[in-house]
């Protein structure tokens, strides 16, 4: 646009009435959003919908007859019991993964956030497992845990071969080998939020807290954490969220086995919908699995966020 | 991954010589016959190597013929092929199931009206009477399965001369055959459960013989409601043979824990004499030990020779999509395939006996033994092509791993399994 038309514009806007301008800067700015949200409609909205809808039916995903079965598949939820254990496995692993985040996340984060010369590369090393394709980094971890795997054999090399395992093979520990496996590939993520809280921290404070004689652990409990507050609330809810979702880890890993040991909502719904051509009931686990993901994850953000105005 | 095959002759090149050819009576009777299809096909990557040496001599018959293919892993191709059916965007040609116990089994889709007829075409008249019935949807043929696949002792010759191993023809020799194997310090069997399919394998083989030689009408005695899985003895002693050879360690440590893959390279590489599994699994059998020196015994499940019946069905294969853009295009492809050439090919290809040959006289002596169960009709179509849904058979594989893993009783898992029947 030449200088010239630009003024021309910007004339003709400065005469436009107040309530004129409003609806043209309202215009402009739905001309951007518009694209977006249809495509988030399209995408994320209707399906949900759809999804919802599907809850109340017996539809088996492939035909085009379909029944309003009412509150049924809920009903069967209720008294499904690999279905109901599944919901407690869910919990375990959304709850060991977040413990696993935020504590070793935040001793990964506090240890490079000092001057090792080395902090940069041990920064990419440790953040390396989140940027791996969660698939072939399964498959890896598969291998390693297998009864001749490396894992195995390292431990027969060391000499300790009662320590070998079934690693997956065993339903105890398959879940915990599960619950390793998503940790070791999220805590690197966790190391980064936490890293960039720290480097927000003011230094005038920490050494305020030193004259003040606070030692390290006082320093850290009264002055470090309140200021991460932040980046503990977002550590939290990604935790959460993806602790709650995980899916392609545990499908190559055990495919929810041995037996049900690491069968999880996310993999049922997978094997109800898809394999065994159940979509309706698929769908109510789905939505009731929607909603418990929402509460736990609306609660802890609200709690998070009260105790952050608290501090900051 | 999506693969695009196209002539060496373009359609536009034909049009252009179609003037000159018209003088050259051979040519043009040719192209009289030749077809100008526009095809996809939506395909199990285990189909892959046979399917680029082909597809290019479909296409060379067929000038002007476009056929763009799309391979998928078996779960990826169960879950994504049901979405594109139901939503009217599915392939031409799909890789298609026998039976009702697989999401993409021919009676499932059939039933939906999915897929295209077949019962007129040349292929569907040489069907043994083995597998029709689980080709079929009321009487009706839905699907192309180019080769046999059956559930067999797979034995590595190296390991059977060397320790002077004999086919077993009873369940007592099978279990003397572990013993002596074990006293060795070798693994008797490979087992890798920790893949899902694995763990129906061996009480495939053994209720062949105890449930179904038996009694033939097993299937129908359960649905009508009759027989249960629970209440079925043959059903029990196999699962309690499973476990007696767990007990008497006749399995590799951890079967739980172990993977097909590892299960393959056990056998291949001679550090276990024998495995059981499925046909489909010989190419990576051979690939893992670099020869193909192995034989496969069918699997005695009582102590009377006599009785032993093994595990056949036709193999996956091909269905032609309904409500396909080019249903004759895709109808002619099948019929490409089930040549008699090109069936030989797919069957050399896949290392494995051609579904149409089952009878033929030069037959792979690796399957001798199995081939010849064929024939006197002693085989039985896999238990899950007359389940009502899909859930039984996963009960079946979570069912065992519990078993082996003493998490459940062989009567906690049948049951389990009954319920699963019964939530049809």
């Amino acid at each position: 646009m030449s200088s010239d038309s630009a003024a021309h514009v910007e004339v003709t806007f400065a005469k436009l009435g107040s309530n004129s301008k409003r609806l043209l800067s309202a215009g402009v700015s739905w001309g951007f959003v518009l694209p977006a949200i249809a495509v988030y409609g399209f995408v994320i909205v209707y399906p949900m919908i759809a999804g919802t809808g599907f809850a109340f039916t017996d539809w088996d995903g492939l035909s085009n007859d379909r029944s309003f079965v009412g509150l049924e598949n809920f009903r069967r939820l209720a008294s499904d019991p690999q279905a109901r254990a599944s919901i407690s496995t869910t919990l375990v692993m959304a709850g060991s993964l977040l413990v696993a985040k935020i504590v070793i996340g935040l001793l990964l984060a506090l240890a490079l956030n000092t001057q090792i010369r080395t902090r940069n590369f041990l920064r990419m090393i440790f953040f390396m497992p989140v940027v791996l394709t969660p698939v072939i980094m399964s498959f890896v971890w598969r291998y390693i845990f297998s009864s001749n795997g490396a894992l195995n054999q390292l431990l027969e090399a060391a000499g300790l071969g009662n320590w070998e395992q079934q690693w997956l093979g065993d339903p105890g520990w398959a879940l915990f080998c599960v619950i390793f496996v998503t940790s070791w590939s999220q805590v690197g993520l966790a190391m980064v939020i936490f890293l960039a809280g720290l480097q927000k921290v003011p230094e005038e404070l920490i050494e305020a807290a030193k004259i003040d004689g606070a030692g390290p652990v006082r320093r850290l409990w009264s002055v470090i954490l309140p200021m991460l507050a932040p980046a503990m609330t977002v550590n939290v809810v990604i935790a959460l969220i993806t602790g709650l979702k995980f899916f392609d880890q545990i499908y190559v890993l055990t495919a929810g086995g041995p037996g049900y040991a690491t069968e999880t909502m996310s993999t049922i719904i997978y094997k109800t919908s898809f394999q065994f051509g159940e979509f309706g009931y698929g769908s109510s686990i789905a939505l009731v699995f929607a909603i418990i993901v929402a509460t736990i994850v609306y609660s802890a953000t609200y709690l998070l966020k009260k105790r952050e105005i608290e501090h900051v | 991954m999506i693969h695009e095959l196209k002539p060496t002759l373009r359609r536009r090149s034909l049009l252009k010589g179609m003037g000159a050819a018209a003088l050259a009576t051979p040519f043009t009777s040719r192209l009289a016959l030749a077809e100008d299809y526009n095809l996809r096909g939506y395909v199990q990557s285990t189909w892959r190597p046979a399917f680029e040496e082909l597809v290019p001599r479909f296409l060379e018959a067929n000038p002007g013929s476009r056929m763009r293919l799309n391979y998928a892993s078996t779960d990826q191709l169960h879950t994504t092929a049901r979405v594109q059916l139901s939503s009217g965007t599915a392939a031409d040609v799909l890789s298609v199931w026998a039976g009702s116990g697989n999401p993409m089994g021919c009676q499932v889709l059939a039933e939906a009206g999915y897929l295209a007829d077949l019962s007129g075409e040349p292929y569907s008249q040489n069907i043994p009477d083995a597998f029709r019935p689980a080709m079929s949807f009321q009487d009706s043929v839905y699907y192309y399965a180019p080769i046999v696949s059956m559930i067999g002792l797979y034995v590595n010759n190296e390991v059977r001369d060397e320790f002077g191993i004999e086919q077993p023809k009873t369940w007592s020799e099978f279990m003397a055959v572990c013993e002596k194997v074990k006293q060795a310090g070798k693994v008797p069997v490979s087992l890798g459960t920790g893949t899902g399919f694995i763990t129906q394998l061996i009480p495939y083989a053994l209720v062949a013989t105890l449930v179904y030689g038996r009694d033939p009408s097993f299937p129908d005695k359960m649905q009508s409601g009759e027989a249960t899985f629970a209440g079925s003895d043959g059903w029990v002693e196999a699962m309690e043979k499973y476990v007696e050879m767990l007990e008497k360690g006749y399995f590799n440590d951890n079967p739980n824990g172990t993977a097909v893959e590892e299960q393959l390279q056990m056998v291949a590489t001679g550090e276990a004499a024998m495995t059981i599994v499925v046909s489909s699994q010989n190419a990576s059998i051979f690939r893992f030990a670099g020869h193909q020196n192995f034989t496969v015994w069918p699997l005695p499940g009582s102590d009377d020779p006599e009785e032993t019946n093994i595990p056949a069905n036709p193999s996956a294969g091909f269905g032609v999509n309904a409500n396909a853009e080019d249903v004759e295009g895709a109808k002619a492809f099948l019929q490409f395939l089930a040549s008699p050439e090109i069936d030989t090919e797919l069957s050399r290809i896949q290392a494995l006996p051609s579904l149409n040959q089952v009878s033929a006289t030069d037959r792979d002596p690796i399957f001798a033994e199995m081939l010849a169960k064929i024939d006197e009709g002693k085989s039985v179509p896999y238990m899950d092509t007359r389940w009502p849904n899909v859930r039984v058979q996963q009960t079946l594989f979570s069912g065992v791993q519990e078993l082996l893993g003493g998490q459940a009783s062989v009567n906690d898992m049948l049951s389990r399994m009954d319920e699963a029947y019964q939530s049809s």
